[in-house]
Protein backbone atom coordinates (compact mmCIF):
# COMPACT_ATOMS: atom_id res chain seq x y z
CA UNK A 1 0.00 0.00 0.00
CA UNK A 2 2.82 2.21 0.88
CA UNK A 3 4.80 1.48 -2.84
CA UNK A 4 1.12 2.15 -4.25
CA UNK A 5 1.20 6.04 -2.61
CA UNK A 6 4.61 6.43 -4.04
CA UNK A 7 3.99 5.14 -7.12
CA UNK A 8 1.07 7.23 -7.54
CA UNK A 9 3.00 10.27 -6.67
CA UNK A 10 5.77 9.45 -9.61
CA UNK A 11 2.46 9.26 -11.66
CA UNK A 12 1.18 12.49 -11.06
CA UNK A 13 4.82 13.88 -11.64
CA UNK A 14 5.08 11.90 -14.77
CA UNK A 15 1.84 13.44 -15.97
CA UNK A 16 2.71 17.25 -14.83
CA UNK A 17 6.03 16.87 -16.31
CA UNK A 18 4.34 15.82 -20.12
CA UNK A 19 1.39 18.43 -19.59
CA UNK A 20 4.34 21.24 -18.62
CA UNK A 21 6.62 20.01 -21.67
CA UNK A 22 8.19 23.75 -23.46
CA UNK A 23 8.39 25.17 -20.05
CA UNK A 24 11.50 24.11 -18.70
CA UNK A 25 11.77 25.78 -14.95
CA UNK A 26 8.45 24.14 -13.93
CA UNK A 27 9.48 20.78 -15.54
CA UNK A 28 12.71 21.46 -13.17
CA UNK A 29 10.04 22.20 -10.07
CA UNK A 30 8.26 18.99 -10.73
CA UNK A 31 11.35 16.95 -9.92
CA UNK A 32 12.52 18.66 -7.26
CA UNK A 33 9.08 18.75 -5.34
CA UNK A 34 9.04 14.28 -6.33
CA UNK A 35 12.91 14.22 -5.07
CA UNK A 36 11.58 15.80 -1.51
CA UNK A 37 8.15 13.80 -1.52
CA UNK A 38 10.60 10.39 -2.45
CA UNK A 39 12.88 11.47 0.45
CA UNK A 40 9.83 12.04 2.93
CA UNK A 41 8.15 8.68 2.07
CA UNK A 42 11.44 6.93 2.59
CA UNK A 43 12.27 8.26 5.76
CA UNK A 44 8.46 7.77 6.71
CA UNK A 45 8.18 4.62 5.81
CA UNK A 46 11.37 3.15 6.96
CA UNK A 47 10.78 4.58 10.52
CA UNK A 48 7.32 3.24 10.57
CA UNK A 49 8.92 -0.08 9.36
CA UNK A 50 11.48 0.30 11.79
CA UNK A 51 14.62 -0.74 10.00
CA UNK A 52 15.69 2.68 9.37
CA UNK A 53 19.30 3.56 9.73
CA UNK A 54 22.02 6.58 8.99
CA UNK A 55 23.03 4.57 5.83
CA UNK A 56 19.86 3.54 4.11
CA UNK A 57 18.71 7.70 5.02
CA UNK A 58 21.97 8.59 3.50
CA UNK A 59 21.34 6.29 0.46
CA UNK A 60 17.75 8.26 -0.25
CA UNK A 61 19.40 11.40 0.27
CA UNK A 62 22.11 10.53 -2.37
CA UNK A 63 20.10 9.04 -4.70
CA UNK A 64 17.47 12.27 -4.35
CA UNK A 65 20.65 14.68 -4.95
CA UNK A 66 21.26 12.60 -8.08
CA UNK A 67 18.13 12.81 -9.23
CA UNK A 68 17.63 16.85 -8.59
CA UNK A 69 21.17 17.54 -10.10
CA UNK A 70 20.36 15.47 -13.49
CA UNK A 71 17.12 17.54 -13.67
CA UNK A 72 18.75 20.74 -12.78
CA UNK A 73 21.62 19.77 -16.02
CA UNK A 74 19.10 19.36 -18.19
CA UNK A 75 16.25 21.54 -18.07
CA UNK A 76 18.16 24.88 -15.71
CA UNK A 77 21.78 24.58 -16.98
CA UNK B 1 39.78 -13.20 -10.63
CA UNK B 2 39.44 -9.43 -12.12
CA UNK B 3 36.21 -10.60 -13.62
CA UNK B 4 35.16 -12.08 -9.94
CA UNK B 5 35.95 -8.24 -9.36
CA UNK B 6 33.68 -6.45 -12.65
CA UNK B 7 30.61 -9.02 -11.89
CA UNK B 8 31.03 -7.41 -8.39
CA UNK B 9 30.53 -4.15 -9.54
CA UNK B 10 27.00 -5.12 -11.07
CA UNK B 11 25.68 -7.68 -9.49
CA UNK B 12 24.47 -8.19 -5.97
CA UNK B 13 26.49 -11.46 -4.05
CA UNK B 14 27.56 -12.82 -0.89
CA UNK B 15 31.00 -12.23 0.54
CA UNK B 16 33.13 -15.32 2.21
CA UNK B 17 32.06 -14.20 5.57
CA UNK B 18 28.35 -14.88 4.80
CA UNK B 19 27.15 -11.11 4.18
CA UNK B 20 24.63 -10.36 1.46
CA UNK B 21 26.26 -7.61 -0.38
CA UNK B 22 24.43 -5.10 -3.20
CA UNK B 23 26.52 -4.71 -6.15
CA UNK B 24 29.16 -2.31 -5.66
CA UNK B 25 27.95 0.23 -8.64
CA UNK B 26 24.89 1.03 -6.45
CA UNK B 27 26.77 1.00 -3.15
CA UNK B 28 26.99 4.32 -1.32
CA UNK B 29 30.88 5.49 -2.68
CA UNK B 30 29.64 4.53 -6.00
CA UNK B 31 26.32 6.92 -5.46
CA UNK B 32 28.33 9.86 -4.34
CA UNK B 33 30.63 9.29 -7.36
CA UNK B 34 27.24 9.53 -9.55
CA UNK B 35 26.75 12.50 -7.65
CA UNK B 36 30.12 14.06 -8.17
CA UNK B 37 30.16 13.01 -11.71
CA UNK B 38 27.18 15.29 -12.03
CA UNK B 39 28.54 18.14 -10.63
CA UNK B 40 31.71 18.18 -12.55
CA UNK B 41 29.87 18.27 -15.59
CA UNK B 42 27.41 21.01 -14.53
CA UNK B 43 30.25 23.05 -13.75
CA UNK B 44 32.02 22.70 -16.72
CA UNK B 45 29.28 23.21 -18.96
CA UNK B 46 28.58 26.28 -17.45
CA UNK B 47 32.11 27.22 -17.64
CA UNK B 48 33.04 26.31 -21.37
CA UNK B 49 29.20 28.24 -21.85
CA UNK B 50 30.45 31.07 -19.92
CA UNK B 51 34.21 31.14 -21.37
CA UNK B 52 33.74 29.60 -24.64
CA UNK B 53 30.82 28.72 -25.64
CA UNK B 54 31.65 28.12 -29.42
CA UNK B 55 33.43 25.17 -28.14
CA UNK B 56 29.50 23.65 -27.64
CA UNK B 57 28.55 24.64 -31.33
CA UNK B 58 27.34 27.44 -33.05
CA UNK B 59 24.38 27.87 -35.30
CA UNK B 60 22.08 30.56 -36.96
CA UNK B 61 19.02 31.10 -38.24
CA UNK B 62 16.65 33.70 -38.72
CA UNK B 63 12.84 35.10 -38.71
CA UNK B 64 13.06 34.74 -42.17
CA UNK B 65 13.59 30.73 -41.97
CA UNK B 66 10.64 31.45 -39.10
CA UNK B 67 8.19 32.79 -41.70
CA UNK B 68 8.88 30.59 -44.10
CA UNK B 69 8.13 27.23 -41.99
CA UNK B 70 5.66 28.89 -40.59
CA UNK B 71 3.68 29.05 -43.91
CA UNK B 72 4.89 25.90 -45.03
CA UNK B 73 2.60 24.32 -41.72
CA UNK B 74 -0.07 26.27 -43.31
CA UNK B 75 0.11 25.54 -46.27
CA UNK B 76 -0.05 21.64 -45.28
CA UNK B 77 -2.86 22.66 -43.92
CA UNK B 78 -5.13 24.21 -46.33
CA UNK B 79 -4.20 27.76 -45.47
CA UNK B 80 -2.72 30.60 -47.01
CA UNK B 81 0.74 32.48 -46.62
CA UNK B 82 1.10 35.15 -44.33
CA UNK B 83 2.52 38.12 -45.79
CA UNK B 84 5.87 39.24 -44.03
CA UNK B 85 5.03 42.98 -43.06
CA UNK B 86 7.77 44.88 -41.89
CA UNK B 87 5.78 46.74 -39.01
CA UNK B 88 5.07 43.67 -37.27
CA UNK B 89 8.71 42.98 -37.58
CA UNK B 90 9.45 46.20 -35.85
CA UNK B 91 7.24 45.48 -33.18
CA UNK B 92 8.68 42.19 -32.90
CA UNK B 93 11.94 43.47 -32.53
CA UNK B 94 10.74 46.31 -30.33
CA UNK B 95 8.99 43.27 -28.02
CA UNK B 96 12.48 41.39 -28.09
CA UNK B 97 14.60 44.00 -26.88
CA UNK B 98 12.26 44.90 -24.36
CA UNK B 99 12.38 41.54 -22.82
CA UNK B 100 15.55 42.16 -22.72
CA UNK B 101 16.06 45.54 -21.47
CA UNK B 102 13.02 44.82 -18.87
CA UNK B 103 14.47 40.86 -18.11
CA UNK B 104 10.94 39.23 -18.46
CA UNK B 105 9.76 36.00 -20.24
CA UNK B 106 6.16 36.70 -20.73
CA UNK B 107 3.55 38.45 -23.20
CA UNK B 108 3.03 41.50 -20.71
CA UNK B 109 5.99 43.78 -19.66
CA UNK B 110 6.31 44.49 -15.95
CA UNK B 111 5.71 47.97 -16.70
CA UNK B 112 2.28 46.62 -17.77
CA UNK B 113 3.17 47.42 -21.93
CA UNK B 114 1.05 44.18 -24.24
CA UNK B 115 2.06 42.75 -27.44
CA UNK B 116 -0.60 45.20 -28.75
CA UNK B 117 1.36 48.63 -27.55
CA UNK B 118 4.45 47.16 -29.33
CA UNK B 119 2.29 46.38 -32.51
CA UNK B 120 0.40 50.06 -32.58
CA UNK B 121 3.44 51.80 -31.84
CA UNK B 122 4.76 50.86 -34.77
CA UNK B 123 1.89 51.56 -36.58
CA UNK B 124 0.32 48.90 -37.12
CA UNK B 125 -3.46 49.04 -37.65
CA UNK B 126 -5.35 45.90 -37.36
CA UNK B 127 -8.20 44.08 -37.03
CA UNK B 128 -6.86 40.81 -35.27
CA UNK B 129 -3.29 40.56 -33.97
CA UNK B 130 -1.61 37.25 -32.10
CA UNK B 131 1.64 36.76 -30.17
CA UNK B 132 4.05 33.65 -29.83
CA UNK B 133 7.28 33.59 -28.08
CA UNK B 134 10.18 31.06 -28.09
CA UNK B 135 13.73 31.10 -26.31
CA UNK B 136 16.14 29.16 -26.32
CA UNK B 137 16.07 26.94 -29.36
CA UNK B 138 18.66 26.43 -31.64
CA UNK B 139 17.29 25.92 -34.47
CA UNK B 140 13.99 27.70 -36.64
CA UNK B 141 12.73 23.96 -36.79
CA UNK B 142 12.29 23.10 -33.40
CA UNK B 143 10.77 26.87 -32.71
CA UNK B 144 7.85 26.15 -35.39
CA UNK B 145 7.10 22.48 -34.06
CA UNK B 146 7.19 23.03 -30.59
CA UNK B 147 4.47 25.86 -31.75
CA UNK B 148 2.78 23.51 -33.57
CA UNK B 149 2.64 21.16 -30.55
CA UNK B 150 0.88 23.50 -28.35
CA UNK B 151 -2.71 24.00 -29.09
CA UNK B 152 -3.20 27.88 -28.45
CA UNK B 153 -0.02 28.25 -30.18
CA UNK B 154 -0.96 26.26 -33.38
CA UNK B 155 -4.08 28.31 -33.35
CA UNK B 156 -1.88 31.52 -33.82
CA UNK B 157 -0.06 29.79 -36.50
CA UNK B 158 -3.23 28.21 -38.24
CA UNK B 159 -5.30 31.19 -37.91
CA UNK B 160 -7.30 31.92 -40.94
CA UNK B 161 -7.84 35.64 -39.36
CA UNK B 162 -4.50 36.50 -39.46
CA UNK B 163 -2.58 37.78 -43.20
CA UNK B 164 0.22 39.43 -41.90
CA UNK B 165 3.12 38.25 -39.97
CA UNK B 166 6.53 39.68 -38.22
CA UNK B 167 8.96 37.70 -36.49
CA UNK B 168 12.02 38.94 -34.77
CA UNK B 169 15.01 36.46 -33.61
CA UNK B 170 17.67 38.45 -31.15
CA UNK B 171 20.46 37.09 -28.56
CA UNK B 172 20.93 38.68 -25.20
CA UNK B 173 20.52 38.04 -21.77
CA UNK B 174 17.54 37.31 -20.29
CA UNK B 175 16.99 36.23 -16.52
CA UNK B 176 20.08 35.83 -15.82
CA UNK B 177 20.70 33.78 -18.91
CA UNK B 178 22.37 33.99 -22.75
CA UNK B 179 19.59 32.93 -25.01
CA UNK B 180 18.31 33.46 -28.22
CA UNK B 181 13.90 35.15 -28.45
CA UNK B 182 12.24 34.41 -31.31
CA UNK B 183 8.88 37.09 -31.65
CA UNK B 184 6.44 35.98 -33.72
CA UNK B 185 3.80 38.39 -34.20
CA UNK B 186 0.61 38.19 -36.49
CA UNK B 187 -2.47 40.82 -37.97
CA UNK B 188 -4.61 41.26 -40.27
CA UNK B 189 -4.71 44.95 -41.09
CA UNK B 190 -7.66 46.61 -41.33
CA UNK B 191 -7.99 47.20 -45.18
CA UNK B 192 -7.08 42.90 -44.99
CA UNK B 193 -10.82 42.42 -43.77
CA UNK B 194 -13.43 41.50 -46.00
CA UNK B 195 -16.77 43.94 -46.22
CA UNK B 196 -18.96 41.28 -44.47
CA UNK B 197 -16.61 40.90 -41.33
CA UNK B 198 -18.86 42.32 -38.81
CA UNK B 199 -15.46 45.23 -37.58
CA UNK B 200 -18.38 47.78 -37.08
CA UNK B 201 -21.21 45.79 -35.53
CA UNK B 202 -19.19 44.48 -32.70
CA UNK B 203 -17.61 47.52 -31.82
CA UNK B 204 -19.35 50.65 -29.86
CA UNK B 205 -18.24 53.64 -31.26
CA UNK B 206 -14.22 53.94 -31.47
CA UNK B 207 -12.87 56.45 -28.63
CA UNK B 208 -8.86 56.87 -28.56
CA UNK B 209 -8.86 55.72 -24.73
CA UNK B 210 -9.98 52.24 -25.42
CA UNK B 211 -8.97 51.59 -29.19
CA UNK B 212 -5.07 50.38 -28.46
CA UNK B 213 -6.52 47.77 -25.87
CA UNK B 214 -9.85 46.34 -27.22
CA UNK B 215 -8.38 45.59 -30.58
CA UNK B 216 -7.23 41.74 -30.61
CA UNK B 217 -6.56 39.02 -28.76
CA UNK B 218 -3.52 36.84 -28.45
CA UNK B 219 -3.70 33.08 -27.82
CA UNK B 220 -0.79 32.69 -25.63
CA UNK B 221 -1.11 33.44 -21.98
CA UNK B 222 1.14 35.77 -19.76
CA UNK B 223 4.07 33.87 -17.93
CA UNK B 224 1.75 33.71 -14.88
CA UNK B 225 0.67 30.36 -16.21
CA UNK B 226 2.37 27.76 -17.76
CA UNK B 227 -0.53 27.15 -19.82
CA UNK B 228 -1.01 29.25 -22.49
CA UNK B 229 -4.67 28.50 -22.56
CA UNK B 230 -5.58 30.48 -19.04
CA UNK B 231 -5.73 34.11 -20.06
CA UNK B 232 -7.19 34.26 -23.69
CA UNK B 233 -9.73 34.23 -25.42
CA UNK B 234 -9.44 31.64 -28.67
CA UNK B 235 -11.50 33.86 -30.71
CA UNK B 236 -10.09 36.86 -32.15
CA UNK B 237 -11.79 40.07 -31.27
CA UNK B 238 -13.12 42.57 -34.35
CA UNK B 239 -11.37 46.26 -33.66
CA UNK B 240 -12.71 49.32 -32.14
CA UNK B 241 -9.69 51.02 -33.42
CA UNK B 242 -10.89 53.59 -36.34
CA UNK B 243 -11.00 52.35 -39.86
CA UNK B 244 -7.48 53.06 -41.10
CA UNK B 245 -5.02 51.77 -44.15
CA UNK B 246 -3.71 48.55 -43.25
CA UNK B 247 0.09 48.66 -43.63
CA UNK B 248 0.14 45.54 -45.79
CA UNK B 249 3.42 44.96 -47.35
CA UNK B 250 4.71 42.46 -50.21
CA UNK B 251 5.97 39.22 -49.55
CA UNK B 252 8.95 39.95 -51.28
CA UNK B 253 10.52 41.78 -48.64
CA UNK B 254 11.54 38.32 -46.11
CA UNK B 255 13.61 39.05 -43.32
CA UNK B 256 16.84 37.38 -44.10
CA UNK B 257 19.13 38.22 -41.08
CA UNK B 258 20.38 35.67 -39.33
CA UNK B 259 21.33 35.52 -35.25
CA UNK B 260 24.30 33.70 -34.08
CA UNK B 261 22.99 31.44 -31.51
CA UNK B 262 25.96 29.69 -29.19
CA UNK B 263 26.60 27.00 -27.19
CA UNK B 264 23.79 24.83 -29.55
CA UNK B 265 25.25 21.21 -28.09
CA UNK B 266 25.25 22.28 -24.26
CA UNK B 267 21.36 20.95 -24.22
CA UNK B 268 22.34 17.34 -26.09
CA UNK B 269 25.49 17.08 -24.26
CA UNK B 270 23.23 17.47 -20.63
CA UNK B 271 20.47 15.18 -21.88
CA UNK B 272 22.83 12.72 -22.82
CA UNK B 273 25.35 12.70 -19.87
CA UNK B 274 22.40 12.81 -17.55
CA UNK B 275 20.26 9.86 -19.04
CA UNK B 276 23.11 7.67 -20.01
CA UNK B 277 24.18 8.07 -15.68
CA UNK B 278 20.64 7.46 -14.83
CA UNK B 279 19.81 4.79 -17.21
CA UNK B 280 23.15 2.78 -15.57
CA UNK B 281 21.84 3.33 -12.61
CA UNK B 282 18.86 2.49 -12.98
CA UNK B 283 19.76 -0.92 -15.00
CA UNK B 284 22.53 -1.97 -12.00
CA UNK B 285 18.57 -1.94 -9.66
CA UNK B 286 17.49 -3.83 -12.39
CA UNK B 287 20.13 -6.17 -12.50
CA UNK B 288 19.56 -6.70 -8.60
CA UNK B 289 15.91 -7.53 -8.81
CA UNK B 290 16.84 -10.32 -11.13
CA UNK B 291 19.60 -11.82 -9.03
CA UNK B 292 17.76 -11.47 -6.27
CA UNK B 293 14.48 -12.84 -7.41
CA UNK B 294 16.66 -15.80 -9.05
CA UNK B 295 18.62 -16.10 -6.09
CA UNK B 296 17.30 -18.10 -3.27
CA UNK B 297 20.21 -17.14 -0.89
CA UNK B 298 20.30 -13.50 -1.59
CA UNK B 299 17.04 -10.61 -0.27
CA UNK B 300 15.99 -7.64 -1.70
CA UNK B 301 17.44 -4.92 0.15
CA UNK B 302 14.83 -2.21 1.56
CA UNK B 303 14.42 0.82 -0.39
CA UNK B 304 15.08 -0.66 -3.68
CA UNK B 305 11.68 -0.20 -5.28
CA UNK B 306 11.68 3.01 -4.28
CA UNK B 307 14.64 3.95 -5.83
CA UNK B 308 13.87 2.12 -8.99
CA UNK B 309 10.67 4.30 -8.97
CA UNK B 310 12.35 7.61 -8.83
CA UNK B 311 14.79 6.82 -11.75
CA UNK B 312 12.21 6.08 -13.87
CA UNK B 313 10.24 8.95 -12.90
CA UNK B 314 13.64 10.58 -14.29
CA UNK B 315 14.58 9.15 -16.95
CA UNK B 316 11.32 9.64 -18.39
CA UNK B 317 11.67 13.68 -17.73
CA UNK B 318 14.91 13.92 -19.32
CA UNK B 319 13.91 11.91 -22.15
CA UNK B 320 10.92 13.97 -22.84
CA UNK B 321 13.17 17.20 -22.15
CA UNK B 322 12.87 19.91 -24.81
CA UNK B 323 15.81 22.42 -25.39
CA UNK B 324 13.87 25.73 -25.53
CA UNK B 325 10.62 27.24 -24.33
CA UNK B 326 7.58 29.07 -25.47
CA UNK B 327 4.42 31.00 -23.80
Amino acid sequence: MAHIFLILGFVVGAVAIVRLRYDNVSQFLVILILCLFYLLWGATYHHIKGDITKKLFLEYLLMAAIAALAGFLVFIR
Amino acid sequence: MIRKKIAHQILPHKHEDGDSHAAHGVSLIALFTYLQIFVLITAGLYIIRVKAPHILGTASFGAGEIIALTNAKRAQNNLGPLSSNSSLSSAAAAKAANMFRENYWAHNSPSGKTPWSFITAAGYRYVFAGENLARDFSDANSVVNAWMDSPSHRSNLLDNNFKEIGVAVDSGKLEGREGVLVVQMFGAGISQVPAAQPIVQASPAPSPATAGQQTAQNLPSSAVSPSPASEISPIPTPTLAPIAVGLNESNQNLPDESTRILATRQFAIAKIASLSIIAFIFLLFVIEVIVVVRSAHLSLRSGIIAHMGLLAFVLLALWYAVGGAII
